[in-house]
């Protein structure tokens, strides 16, 4: 499989670095530093920009996939149109997919759509592949990450068990699971653990459960202490992001929702959309305006501006005035991590999405969807089975399946299953893997 | 420093070389030969390959660790490669030396009876310097499953030249077909030579160091001990081929001829090689008095062999006049091509400080001028020119360290400038003592380390070893 990736900035880098692994991998990128970072990798890359298209008719010969992610949207879109109008001159030439990175909301309304008719096969948008991320999470007020499958058949979500959780000290087969949801992993400090029966359950272990959507939203019950009640949502920030994740959330009946922003125009224009939520002119780092609108009281406040500094105040600030739960948007993927560090509970990349998005589009045969948890270190991946692959026709605990691996959910006929060890994979199954990123590769030859 | 990482790819590289060795136990054993050394040397080498791997190890590698592994590498696989020469009655410091030289393709020897030794013996001797040439971390990356990223820092670590030629966005699938296209013209010179009438095992040795532009050859004469004009001329034009750069090979096979002639770097080359056999030519018919064929003859055959630093003989250029030695001698600080199997400075470095200081010329009448150096009609970083630069410095600087060192341990002149040049620039004979029909045995050993040490500089093209002895590279 060969690849050509356009752009190599944050999102380019970590797509050709994914990429690589597995497939041939060609950059074009216009500044010279940032082609010199990802000429480390193990990749050709191209100098110039990839929207010219004698650069692109070098590149294009055998291309399976162009990923067009420069932080510029038209470049990306007339990157794609031109790759497509080359191909069309050149019959004998492999079909290639076009992926572009497109951010004005005036080209773009879904995290994900199709625009086959101007070449680019699918477009992806970051801040709203990120807004309807943290909306999943949202659902499920006590989630701090959570992820669809097989169409949205199956459902991942990540919890996180504080220490006051009455469930931290008992075993594993106490906790009381609805049938259809199952917990494939345990992150604990730095390690990850496929869990048993008679494990623990510690303060401060994340936990990964993946089962059916419906069952999902009883987990709540299981992993919070608190009766349900209205949830009262502070928004901070309401740009491309912050406005999309408003209307998700506007629509929800049982949320109370507060957005601040500090442009007066936006203000306006976004109170103009939006019926049910109150629009607070203001700075979300404004103590004084945090009080007066009953900040202790919030169940989630969302930081979501354009500066990964300032959403990192606005929810330390959050939290430390008594927002049960922060959310905030860190544009670089590197912070991520530090920021959950020091005490925000969900930071969410929309860099991170759109490499995600790309990702699950990129995978090969058989293999539809996937998902890194815990920076790259686990993966959950979605596998077709098919005819051919070693693991269909036999009972589950006849297979020598790899230790750091696990058969979370099986899609049979548009049933989800929760499977048993004598449970039988059949033909044209969707099977939900959850795995360590040492054992995915004896994983996939299960599969082929 | 991550040692186990270091160890573990160490060990990798030890159970291939342990692999080799095989290939000459077998010629030893059709000569009926003892077989002794080799087994021995198999068994020590492949035992401690498996010893190194028990270091496995998930952790990735940076940097440091990649020069690590290419400069302990080529280490490790002189030493280890050295044994069967050990066993067969060489002492420890020259068959290290002698195993060395044929790794690094230099081709200096310190064996003064070569007919002497065993066939199998011999057959190692050229075989290490073909395994040598196209460089055992590029086949070791060939071979091995993905290396990935790590690859590409290895390759780089050792690829000669000042930047590495990408042609497939693998670094694994780049290494495979640079070692394919080495295979497949050095099949074609054994047929060719087979063809020409020299003896399988001859054309086998004498293809390995060819290709690989070593110059080891298992007469004392060199390939003056086949005295004909025919062979001599297919040794120079595979020489030719070998001190060019395989990439373009490649590109100029599979794609189209044009790329050879519009590189920039293969027609300096070329020229170089015309010019500088045009003018020793005339100075040994004028000097010698050897007459016009034989004048061009020589001339052609010891340009090309010393410049793309083979170090092969068709004659004593001991015997000549000192002019016609001072042909030689410039040469021998150009090398071949990056991307070749050739040693020395390379002819692109050379090319692109002409230029420069061309450009520095310029500038001193036009301060203005805004004047780019140009490789291959496109502009050459400065980073490039920088570390051209520095290069040179440094590679001037050892070869300068190591003229003195011999002459403090009582070496003449023309011998420590020559046998440092030779070893640095991996060419092989030097002048006087270390001649083409001499040998280095006469250097006393302190010196003969030296030496050893200039050939691993050499190969690894300066950085990739010098930097193992800065502060620097250790500190945390």
């Amino acid at each position: 499989m060969k690849a050509v990736i356009i752009g190599a900035g944050q999102v380019g880098f970590h797509i050709a670095k994914f990429l690589s692994l597995t497939h041939d991998v060609i950059v074009i990128e216009k500044d010279e530093d940032a082609l010199r970072r990802a000429d480390e990798l193990d990749i050709q890359v191209v100098e110039g920009n990839g929207a010219n298209a004698d650069i692109l008719a070098s590149v294009l010969p055998d291309t399976d996939i162009l990923v067009a992610v420069t932080g510029v949207d038209e470049v990306n879109i007339v990157a794609c149109m031109t790759a497509k109008l080359i191909l069309r001159s050149h019959a004998g030439w492999k079909d290639t997919k076009t992926i572009a990175r497109v951010s004005n909301p005036d080209y773009i309304d879904s995290p994900v759509t199709s625009r086959a008719q101007v070449g680019v096969d699918i477009m992806i948008c970051p801040e709203l592949a990120l807004a309807s991320e943290v909306a999943e999470v949202l659902s499920n007020p006590s989630a701090i990450d959570a992820e669809m499958f097989a169409g949205g058949k199956v459902q991942m979500m990540e919890f996180a068990i504080r220490p006051d959780n009455r469930l931290v000290g008992k075993r594993m087969q106490d906790l009381k699971l609805d049938d259809c949801c199952i917990v494939s992993a345990i992150f604990r400090e730095n390690e990850i653990i496929i869990p048993h029966g008679n494990d623990l359950i510690k303060a401060n272990d994340h936990m990964v459960v993946v089962g059916k959507p419906r069952a999902m939203e009883d987990l709540e019950t299981v992993f919070s202490n608190e009766e349900p009640h209205r949830n009262r949502i502070l928004l901070i920030g309401c740009g491309i992001v912050g406005f999309y994740l408003a209307k998700i959330i506007d629509k929800d009946e049982n949320a109370d929702l507060k957005v601040i922003e500090y442009r007066k125009s936006r203000c306006i224009e976004v109170a103009e959309v939006l019926k049910n939520a109150l629009i607070l002119n203001g700075d979300g780092t404004d103590v004084s305006l945090l009080r007066e609108e009953n900040i202790e009281d919030m169940d989630v406040v969302i930081a979501v501006t354009d500066n990964d500094e300032k959403n990192l105040l606005c929810s330390l600030l959050a939290k430390q005035m008594g927002a049960k739960k922060v959310i905030a948007r860190a544009d670089r993927s590197d912070y991520v991590p530090l920021f959950e560090m020091v005490g925000i509970d969900v930071a969410v990349s929309p860099r991170e999405a759109t490499v995600n998005e790309v990702l699950k589009l990129t995978m090969g045969k058989g293999i539809e969807t996937l998902a890194t948890l815990e920076g790259e270190k686990a993966e959950i991946i979605e596998y077709t089975a098919s005819g051919q692959s070693k693991i269909v026709g036999k009972p589950l605990s006849k297979i020598k399946f790899p230790k750091d691996a696990i058969v979370t959910v099986v899609v049979h006929d548009g049933e989800v299953i929760i499977p048993r060890g004598d449970f039988i994979i059949r033909e044209g199954d969707r099977v939900i893997v959850f795995a360590l990123s040492s054992a995915v590769k004896p994983v996939e030859k299960l599969f082929k | 420093m991550n040692f186990k990482v270091v160890l573990y790819v160490l060990g990798g590289l030890l159970r291939l070389l342990g692999l080799f060795m095989v290939i000459p136990l077998g010629v030893a054993y059709y000569y009926g030969e003892s077989l002794t050394p080799f087994l021995v040397s198999i068994f020590i080498t492949t035992l401690t390959g498996f010893l190194l791997l028990s270091f496995k190890t998930k952790d990735e590698w940076m940097r440091k660790e990649g020069f690590a592994i290419v400069a302990l590498g080529w280490l490790a696989a002189a030493i280890f490669g050295a044994i069967p020469f050990m066993l067969d009655g060489i002492s420890p410091l020259n068959a290290i030396f002698e195993s060395m030289s044929g790794f690094t393709t230099t081709g200096s020897t310190i064996l003064t009876d070569i007919e002497s030794h065993p066939k199998g013996i011999l057959f190692w001797r050229g075989m290490i310097q073909w395994l040598g040439g196209m460089g055992i971390i590029v086949l070791f990356i060939a071979i091995l499953p993905k290396l990935g990223v790590a690859g590409r820092q290895l390759f780089r670590a050792e690829a000669p030249g000042p930047t590495e030629d990408k042609l497939k966005p693998r670094v694994k699938e780049t290494a495979r077909i640079l070692w394919v296209v080495y295979f497949a013209i050095s099949l074609l010179q054994v047929i060719v030579l087979l063809l020409a009438g020299v003896s399988l095992y001859d054309s086998f040795n004498h293809t390995f160091t060819t290709m690989a532009c070593g110059g080891f050859s298992n007469y004392a004469l060199s390939v003056e001990a086949f005295n004909s004009p025919l062979i001599e001329f297919i040794i120079t034009f595979f020489m030719f081929i070998a001190g060019a750069n395989f990439a373009l090979h490649y590109r100029a096979i599979y794609i189209d001829k044009k790329f050879l002639f519009k590189d920039d770097e293969f027609r300096f080359y070329t020229v170089l090689v015309l010019s500088a056999t045009a003018i020793l030519a005339i100075l040994l018919w004028r000097d010698m008095g050897t007459g016009f064929f034989n004048s061009f003859r020589f001339a052609i055959f010891q340009i090309v062999s010393i410049m793309t630093s083979t170090g092969f003989a068709t004659t004593d250029f001991n015997l000549w006049s000192d002019s016609a030695k001072m042909v030689l001698i410039v040469v021998m600080f150009i090398g071949g091509c990056a991307g070749s199997t050739g040693g020395g400075m390379k002819v692109v470095r050379v090319l692109i400080l002409l230029r420069h200081s061309r450009a520095e010329l310029f500038k001193a009448i036009h301060p203005r001028a805004i004047k780019a150096v140009k490789f291959n009609n496109k502009n050459v970083p400065d980073e490039i020119v920088n570390s051209i630069v520095s290069f040179v410095v440094i590679y001037l600087l050892v070869f300068l360290l190591s003229t003195l060192i011999l002459s403090v341990l009582g070496m003449d002149i023309i011998t420590s400038f020559t046998a440092s040049i030779a070893t640095l620039g991996n060419i092989g004979p030097g002048l006087n003592v270390v001649g083409p029909m001499g040998s280095f045995a006469p250097i006393p050993p302190l010196g003969k380390l030296v030496l050893i040490a200039n050939m691993w500089i050499g190969r690894l093209e300066v950085y990739t070893v010098i930097l193992l002895f800065t502060p620097e590279f250790w500190s945390k």
